[in-house]
């Protein structure tokens, strides 16, 4: 009598020995996105469901980085602090100490800190980024970026508080920007040729400052429709 | 080949005979579970010990183990020469025998284990709570009961697979051993987990999570999500059938 069973298990354990051998090698610098933001005014970055891999303050005093942990999150985060002249470095090691969805706080005292560089490290396509700054150096892929403009006054920079923001997205590509100004006088778009949409939900008064290509397919959208920031 | 007088028999003929063994089975588990809390929350004096986390941990730990015994146990019989022959020789055909498998291993077992596992969890998980709440509410760390598929990771599905998958294979060892087929079983498993499948991890480098979880950090596309879910239904069914050959087959010799 043929024996069938020995054979089936023999397939099944073979399947299984090829499901393993395909899977797809693990991409860990798919895109290494270097998202770089003036400190003047900014107080969030909502992170998404990225992991960072390290955050630098510049500070010219204390700067106090705090986080919010998430539901899903195992590990306490293995932040280390090194003050390195001015510079406030936190390092996460060998491994990303912020993973999953929520928030990140960066300093309180915005004041004294003068710039920013978040180093987000993800594996896959930047799917929506919210961040609140007035000035933004976007360097990385996103399909949605969100920029909610943070116009406090700043100690150090003067110059910038108030009601100015400047983008630049020279070396970026974002699918869809939507910037949130509400409370701009002057917004100031860098080279936009990587943008798909952009969208500006600003106060009829508010002047932009864009190359004509850019500005020609820059949809103004009053201030009356801006939605309420999560 | 099915006949639904038969097989209710057949089922009544099983309870009847096995049902005690499956109630202290359970009981078994159920006063493991309770001695499990006492060590984690060493003996109640760190009830936040035992956080959501903790839970899922014994949760899917009991349920690995105690799924891979269950199967185990249900064809015992076939080791003893004098009650082999009467498990085989039962009234109904293989694929009754086969089908009242299927429903008491893969599928009876998960319910009874989950609904047993929240004797001990849910008592326990709520003494936690308020514990922890009347100590430090603002950093609550205990947060209630852990319930799959309501409060979980959204493992279970894929938990479910997994245990059916080592659930057939230890039936299909057992009833193609004839001679100390649990050990032999047990060492067949020990080197297809602890071996072979981290050896051809090594060899591919694959990222074997990703055949289990769907995180968004990875960029899998879609004839990846297809070949995962053959692999995810096609290992299991091909064991289970295989297990209904082997039935046969021993049956038959």
């Amino acid at each position: 009598m043929k024996r069938i069973g020995p054979w089936m298990v023999c397939v099944a354990l073979a399947l299984m020995a090829l499901g393993v051998l395909s899977t797809p090698r693990p991409e860990i610098h798919t895109a290494e996105r270097e998202l770089r933001v003036d400190m003047a005014g900014i107080t969030t970055v909502d992170i998404g469901s990225l992991s960072i891999r390290s955050i630098t303050l510049q500070s010219e005093g204390p700067a106090v980085l705090r986080y919010e942990k998430n539901r899903r999150q195992r590990d306490e985060p293995d932040v280390n602090a090194n003050r390195i002249d001015q510079t406030l470095v936190f390092s996460a090691g060998s491994k990303p100490f912020y993973y999953g969805q929520g928030h990140l706080t960066l300093p309180v005292d915005v004041a004294s800190v003068k710039a920013c560089m978040v180093m987000i490290e993800a594996k896959a396509e930047i799917d929506t980024l919210r961040i609140d700054a007035a000035e933004v150096n976007w360097t990385g892929n996103a399909k949605q970026l969100d920029v909610y403009l943070q116009l406090k006054r700043s100690s150090h920079c003067p110059e910038r508080s108030g009601r100015e923001a400047n983008f630049d997205f020279s070396a970026g590509k974002v699918d869809r920007l939507r910037i949130f100004a509400p409370e701009a006088s002057i917004v100031r778009l860098g080279d936009m040729g990587q943008v798909g949409e952009v969208e500006l939900h600003a106060s009829p008064d508010t002047r932009v400052n864009a190359r004509p290509a850019d500005f020609a397919r820059l949809r103004v959208i009053p201030i009356g429709e801006l939605p309420v920031p999560p | 080949m099915f006949d639904l007088q038969r097989f209710l028999r057949l089922a009544r003929v099983q309870w009847a005979e096995r049902g005690r063994e499956y109630l202290w089975f359970f009981g078994i588990g159920i006063i493991v579970h309770g001695l499990v809390w006492l060590l984690i929350t060493e003996a109640g004096d760190s009830l936040s010990g035992y956080s959501n986390d903790v839970q899922q941990f014994v949760y899917i730990s009991g349920y690995l183990i105690c799924g891979v015994l269950f199967a185990g146990l249900h064809f015992s019989a076939l080791n003893r020469r004098e009650s082999a022959l009467t498990v085989l020789m039962r009234p109904a055909s293989t694929f009754e025998k086969f089908l009242l498998t299927i429903l008491i291993v893969g599928i009876a077992f998960p319910v009874v284990f989950t609904i047993c596992f929240q004797v001990c969890n849910v008592p326990g998980a709520l003494l936690a709570k308020v514990v922890q709440l009347s100590q430090s509410p603002e950093y609550p760390r205990a947060t209630g009961p852990f319930i799959p598929f309501i409060n979980g990771e959204g493992i279970e599905g894929a938990l479910f697979l997994g245990l059916t998958t080592l659930q057939a294979l230890v039936i299909a060892g057992v009833l193609y051993f004839r001679r100390f087929a649990w050990l032999k079983t047990g060492v067949a498993l020990f080197v297809l987990l602890f071996i072979m499948i981290p050896l051809l991890v090594m060899i591919g480098e694959s990222n074997i999570d990703m055949l289990i979880s769907d995180d968004s950090r990875w960029a899998v596309d879609g004839f990846f999500r297809l070949w995962r879910w053959v692999l995810w239904i096609g290992v299991p069914g091909l064991l289970w059938l295989s297990s209904y050959f082997l039935l046969r087959e021993r049956e038959l010799q």
